[in-house]
This record gives structure tokens, sequence and C-alpha cells, in this order.
């Protein structure tokens, strides 16, 4: 249990009607191992942004459960799950979501000083310095570019010492270059400080630097990939591409 | 008084879970079925400076709206403290003055005031719903809120205190040397009654901002950020308010017909006849956001510009409508209290004359209600203009020509400017039919009806052009990065 920093069990998010609307997700068991890289993939629409929503308590899941650290936080209440994402949860978002007026320092320390707790300006600097922007520390994101901003989301999204990070297409508005340089850094938060990050991308060369990739479909789990390779996951979707425009047509 | 001291009860538990202290009575523990409880909160305070200089527009917006609401209530409040030192006649003129005409004035620019407060707060969704995700708590998101609110609002409304001071000594000379009050009466200090003024202003300011960030600090963050593009749909006390409002003003309309029109004093047809536009105008301005929707919703634009304008207006209804609500006040009002008094000095010219000190009343009432509403239209423009600036850009940067952007504005505030001055002559109606037939000129008045069209053409025009001076100012350079 304890070995596990994110678990969902029969996790089902309908958007509208109960018997009619939209099954975002439906039915959704996944395991989040400590220390762990996971890729989710998967057809636009297949569930994937709703997936991490719900695991952060941005969105209430219409049936299951979800647990971090083994603590099964489905039912909290608003300011509990403010908590949580405040003390065990960073995000990185595909469209970089920084505090406009505020600096790159001022923008990493931000979820501490949510938290009523003393920013300690050397963590700041040496996460800033990880991410290679000592020097930019004091600049305002509209100075940055878009691989500075999302280089700081990161800095950002570790600051508390998470349970998990949670990264949705993280490198999707990012050149190829840009996107490896972003890539390795989740990479190396993962190998060498053990933290654990569930990404969401369309991408196989960056599925590829996770020690897993799971694929959803149409709201439920439709595989899963072990040391995945870019070729191997290009081939995957290929096949689950297939899958989906049979459906449809039978559907039809 | 004792209505401030209940307004500022909330923020005191706010202030304590902004410092980082649990509410008393409650433990940190996990104990509690909602879960482990909100935890431990830092305080936000400090980004409030940072965020008011990133909106810099949307900042002077609102602060003008209650700028100019203290230098426009604070006259008047100034009459009633110099009513209390006074007796008699000029006691009562002094009341009436204060009261009365006040009284109208208070309730538009605090409604202005609202609604303007309403639309910076709400353009902030975006900030609100980033912060909840990194993990602000619903309370610390508030306090963010009303503490930026009420530092805005404390020195606007400070501000307005010296202008409303000189107005309310210039609204005395002229009230003595129109023979209303005698010289006799004295000026009171004021310093009271301004104060009452800007406290007055400073919570109603507060209390916008509480509800309009209320939604986006409390629903769960995925639904308070798809909130802004999804259907509006008016809240119930809207709708209550809206409705006692026009029922009360239509009262007036019937009471003026049944009862005071054939009451011996003529002029008792005239208090009842008056208030009905004020308050229909109130009332249609309320359910401002419904009714642009119904109305916007009908039409089919021609051409990319009015196709974009038509469709922005049906389905944002929330945000324009604080561009429409100050139109309907300002034709419903003047036009209605116009033609009253233009009815009334044709009717009283044989029985000597028409009553100077209420046609006085009665101007003072139309010049000051216009000149608010003005500036509001003016002003809700910059602010609604600055909100979808980001917007604006990205329809440029997805191949719209800046024309064609600045020009779906414009058609904007002609949809609204169109409606507000339509609605405006049907509540300006509630007042004019019933006074002229109480005086005896049947159900349309015999002269003046020029008033009606001019006065919607110049609140037409001044939202036309307010619209156009806000998007001019939309810059369209630089790259497609935007914070
Ligand atoms: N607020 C909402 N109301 C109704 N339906 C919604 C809402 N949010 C998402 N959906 C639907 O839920 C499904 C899953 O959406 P989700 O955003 O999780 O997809 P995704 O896998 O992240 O797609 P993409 O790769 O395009 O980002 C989609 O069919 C979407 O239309
Ligand atoms: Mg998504």
């Amino acid at each position: 249990m304890d070995t596990m920093a994110v678990q969902v069990r029969r996790l089902a998010r309908v958007y509208g009607d109960h018997q009619l609307g939209v099954r975002a997700l439906d039915g959704v068991d996944l395991d989040f191992p400590r220390g762990s890289f996971t890729a989710v993939m998967g057809p636009s629409g297949s569930g994937k942004s709703t997936l991490l929503s719900c695991v952060a308590g941005l969105d209430r899941p219409t049936e299951g459960e979800v647990l971090v650290d083994g603590e099964n936080v489905t039912f909290w209440d608003e300011d509990a799950r403010s908590r949580l994402r405040r003390e065990r949860i960073g995000f990185v978002f595909q469209s970089f979501h920084l505090m406009p007026y505020l600096t790159a320092a001022q923008n990493v320390a931000l979820p501490l000083r949510l938290a009523g707790r003393k920013a300690d300006p050397r963590l700041v600097r040496t996460l800033l310095g990880h991410v290679g922007l000592a020097e930019r520390a004091g600049h305002l994101p509209g100075e940055l570019s878009g691989g500075q901003q999302q280089r700081v989301a990161i800095a950002r999204a570790f600051v508390a010492s998470p349970a998990v990070v949670l990264a949705d297409e993280p490198t999707g508005a990012l050149d190829s270059a840009t996107a490896k340089e972003i890539l390795r850094l989740l990479r190396a938060a993962v190998t060498d400080l053990r933290q654990t990050i569930v990404m969401v991308t369309h991408d196989p060369v960056a599925a590829s630097y996770a020690d897993r990739v799971v694929f959803l479909v149409d709201g439920r789990v439709a595989g899963h990939m072990a040391h995945p390779t870019a070729d191997a996951v290009a081939g995957q979707l290929a096949h689950l591409d297939q899958l989906v425009a049979a459906g449809s047509a039978v559907a039809r | 008084m004792s209505a401030a001291r209940t307004a500022t009860r909330p923020s005191k538990r706010a202030r304590r879970a902004a410092a980082g202290q649990a509410p008393v009575g409650t433990r940190p523990a996990n104990r509690r079925p909602g879960g482990p409880g909100g935890g431990r909160l830092g305080r936000v305070g400090w980004l409030a400076r940072p965020s008011l200089r990133h909106r810099p527009a949307a900042f002077l917006a609102a602060a003008l709206t209650v700028f100019l609401g203290t230098v426009v209530i604070g006259p008047f409040a100034t009459m009633i403290e110099t009513a209390l030192h006074s007796s008699g006649d000029d006691r009562l003129a002094l009341l009436i003055m204060g009261g009365v005409v006040g009284g109208w004035g208070l309730v538009i620019v605090l409604f202005s005031l609202a609604s303007t407060i309403g639309i910076t707060v709400r353009q902030r969704t975006d900030e609100v719903v980033l912060l909840r995700t990194i993990g602000a708590a619903g309370a610390q998101v508030r306090s963010l809120v009303r503490g930026e609110t009420l530092a805005m609002a404390s020195v606007a409304a400070a501000l307005g205190a010296v202008p409303a001071w000189f107005g309310a000594r210039a609204l005395l000379d002229a009230l003595r040397s129109g023979e209303v009050v005698g010289d006799d009466v004295r000026f009171q200090g004021g310093a009271l009654a301004l104060l009452a003024t800007v406290v007055a202003t400073v919570l109603v300011a507060r209390l916008a901002a509480s509800v309009a960030v209320a939604r986006a600090s409390r629903a769960p963050v995925r639904e308070a950020g798809a909130e802004q593009v999804r259907e509006y749909r008016m809240p119930r006390w809207r709708l209550i308010a809206a409705a006692t409002l026009l029922l009360y003003g239509l009262g007036f309309a019937v009471v003026t017909m049944t009862v005071t029109g054939h009451s011996a004093d003529p002029y008792d047809a005239m208090m009842t006849a008056g208030n009905a536009c004020v308050m229909v105008s109130i009332g249609l301005a309320v359910a401002a956001p419904g009714l642009l929707k119904r109305f916007a919703g009908r039409f089919r634009g021609r051409g990319a510009a009015a196709e974009l304008a038509l469709s922005n207006a049906a389905r944002r209804s929330q945000l324009l409508s604080a561009t429409l609500a100050p139109v309907i006040v300002l034709t419903g009002s003047s036009i209605g209290t116009l033609m009253l008094v233009d009815i009334d000095v044709r009717s009283m010219a044989g029985a000597g004359g028409a009553d100077d000190v209420t046609t006085l009343l009665n101007v003072v009432v139309v010049v000051m209600i216009s000149l608010f509403a003005t500036i509001m239209v003016v002003n809700a423009w910059a602010a609604a203009v600055a909100h979808r600036r980001a917007e604006l850009r990205r329809l440029w940067l997805v191949g719209a020509r800046p024309r064609t952007v600045r020009a779906s504005v414009v058609v904007e505030s002609l949809v609204t400017g169109l409606l507000g001055a339509g609605l405006g002559v049907a509540a300006a109606a509630t007042t004019v039919v019933p006074f002229s037939w109480a005086r005896g000129e049947g159900l349309v008045p015999d002269g003046g009806l020029w008033v009606a069209p001019a006065v919607a053409a110049v609140a037409i025009g001044v939202a036309v052009v307010s619209a156009t001076a806000a998007a001019r100012r939309v810059r369209f350079s630089g790259g497609p990065t935007s914070g």
C-alpha cells in the first residue's frame, strides 16, 4: 500500500446526464508507484485531462475513489482538497500558467507562501538553478521564453516536495529541442530525487522518457507498455487509432 | 451604523483564516468527516499590489466609479446633516433634497458600483482558478479579492470626499440663491455625512466583490474554470429584485392614474409618477443580462464583425450587461423626468406657473443621474474591453484584421445602445403616460415629444463613442506569447 503515491479505483466521471451524458472516465483502475514516471496517452477526448483533474481534486469523480499516499481523498471537501494540492500535488500545464505579475522566484515560492510557510530563498534559488534559470529569478513571465516559463512552472511544481507531480502536455507548446530539455528535467527528478510523475502527452518521443505508458480510449484503460520506446509507442497509438475508427464505424 | 457593524463581521473570520489561524472551535486534526481540514494558510495580502499594478485599466475604471460615486452621493448626505441643524421649512426642503433626490442618486450609484466591481472581479476568474489549482484555499482567494477591493475603494472614496465637500457647498449655495432655503441656513461641516458616505461606498464595493468572487472560489476548480463560457442564467435574487422594482414602478404608474391623478393638489400626481420611470429603469437594468441574451440571440449578423459581436453579446451577456444597464438608466430616468417637467410647466401655465422648487429639484435629479450614468457607460466599456484584451488579440492572431476586431466591439455597443435606449423609452413611458393623463393631456403629452428620440440618440452615441475609444486602445502587435 505505502509504496503507491497515487491509486485510482473504478474511477468514473460523467458530464451531464448520468445515463446519457459524456462518460469522460469509465471505470479506470490505475496504480502509480512512488518514484515512477508514467505517461498517459490516448486520442483527444479520451479523458486524460479529466483523470488528472480527478486525482488533483480539481474535479469530483462521479464514481470510484482516489487515494493519495494511501489516503482516500475522494470525499474531501473543497478546503481539504485545496490543502491536498498545496501540500502533496504539483502541477505543470501545457500553457505554463504562471501568475503574470509575479517574478520567476515569486512564482516558484507561491505554493509555500499559500501554505503559510517560509519560502526559503536558498531552496527557490536551488530549484531555479536546477532548471537552468538562476539568472532569471527576478524576471516576470512576460520577459521569459515559452520554454523558460515552463521550466519555472516545473520548479514551482516541485517546490513543496509533493507526493506526485501531474503534468498535462507539458511539452505541447514547445519546439522539440526545448521539449527535450523539459523531459530531461522531469526524468532527472524521478531518477535522482525519487519524485513521482504522471504526464499526459501526445508525443511518442516524450512518452519514451517515462517508465511506463498507460493508454486511454473513451475513458477506459486500453493497455499498458513498460519501458516504452518512441517507435513502439507510435506503433501502439496507430493500432489504437484503428481500433477507435473501427469502433465508431460499428457504432454508426 | 448598525448596518456597518454587521457588514464587517464576516471579514474577521476571513482575516483569521488569511493569517493562518484556525477559526475558533475547529481543530486542524484529521477527525472531521469532510477530510483533514483546510490546514495552515499563508497570508495573501502581498499579492494585491502587483496584481493591481498589472491591471491598470480595470483598476482605474473601478476606482473612478468609487470616486465619482462618493462625489455624487456626498453632497446630498451633507444636505441631510445640514438639515439636522436647521428648522422649519428649511429643514424640510433640505431633507427632501438630501433624502429623496439623494436617495435616488444613492440607489443608482450603488447599483453601478456593484456592477463595475463585479466585472473587475469576474475578469480575474482565470487567476482565481490558477491560484486554486496550485492549492490556494477558497478563503485565501476571497480575502485577496476583498482586500484588494477594500484598499482600492478606501483610497478612491477618501479622494472623492474632497470634491464632494466642495460640491456640497455649491449645492447649498444654489439652494440658497434659488430661494429654496433661507439665506440664514449655515453649511454644517459635513464631516459626519461625508464619512458615512465613504464608509457606505466602501462597504458596497466590498460586498459586490464578495458576491462576484463567491462562485469561482467555492465551486470545484474545473467547474469554476469552465463557468465563463457556460450559458449564463440569472440568479434568482436578481430576478426577484428586478421583478420587485418593475412592479413597484408600475404600481406608481397605476396609482397616478387611479388615485393621485384625481387629487386636489396637482403635485400629488407628480410625486407618484416621477418615481415610476426611475424604478422601472433600475428594474430593467438589474434584469439586463437576461434581456440582452434574449435580444442579441434573435439576430443573425451579416459579416464577420457583426457575427462575432452578436454571438458574444448573446453568450456573454453578463459581461456586456454592465454596459447596457447605465444606458437604460440614463435614457429612462432622463426622458421620464424631463418630459414630466415639460408637462408640468405647460399644464400649470394657467394656474400661476409651475412650482420653481420642484422644477429645480427635478432638473438636479436629471443632471446628476445623466452625468453619472454617462460616466458609467464610458467606464463599463473601458472595463469590459480591458477584460477581453487577450481574447481580442487572439482573434487577430487567428487572422482577423484589427479593423474587424474593433468593428465587432463597436457593433456590440450599437446592440446594447439600441436595446438600452429602447428599454429606457419604455421605462420613461411609465412616468410620462400616467402624468400626462393626470394633467389632462391624454395618454400622449401635447408637446415635448422630441425629448425621447433626442435623449435616446445621445445615449446610443455615448455607448458607441466609448466602445470605439476603448477598442482603439487594444494593441495588436508583438509575438503570440501572452501571460
Ligand atoms: N465541463 C465539461 N462538460 C462536458 N463535457 C466535458 C467537460 N470537460 C470535458 N468534457 C468531455 O469529457 C471528455 C474527456 O475530456 P478530457 O479533457 O479529459 O480529454 P483529453 O483526453 O484530455 O483530450 P485532449 O487530448 O484533447 O486534451 C471529452 O469528450 C470532453 O468533451
Ligand atoms: Mg487534455
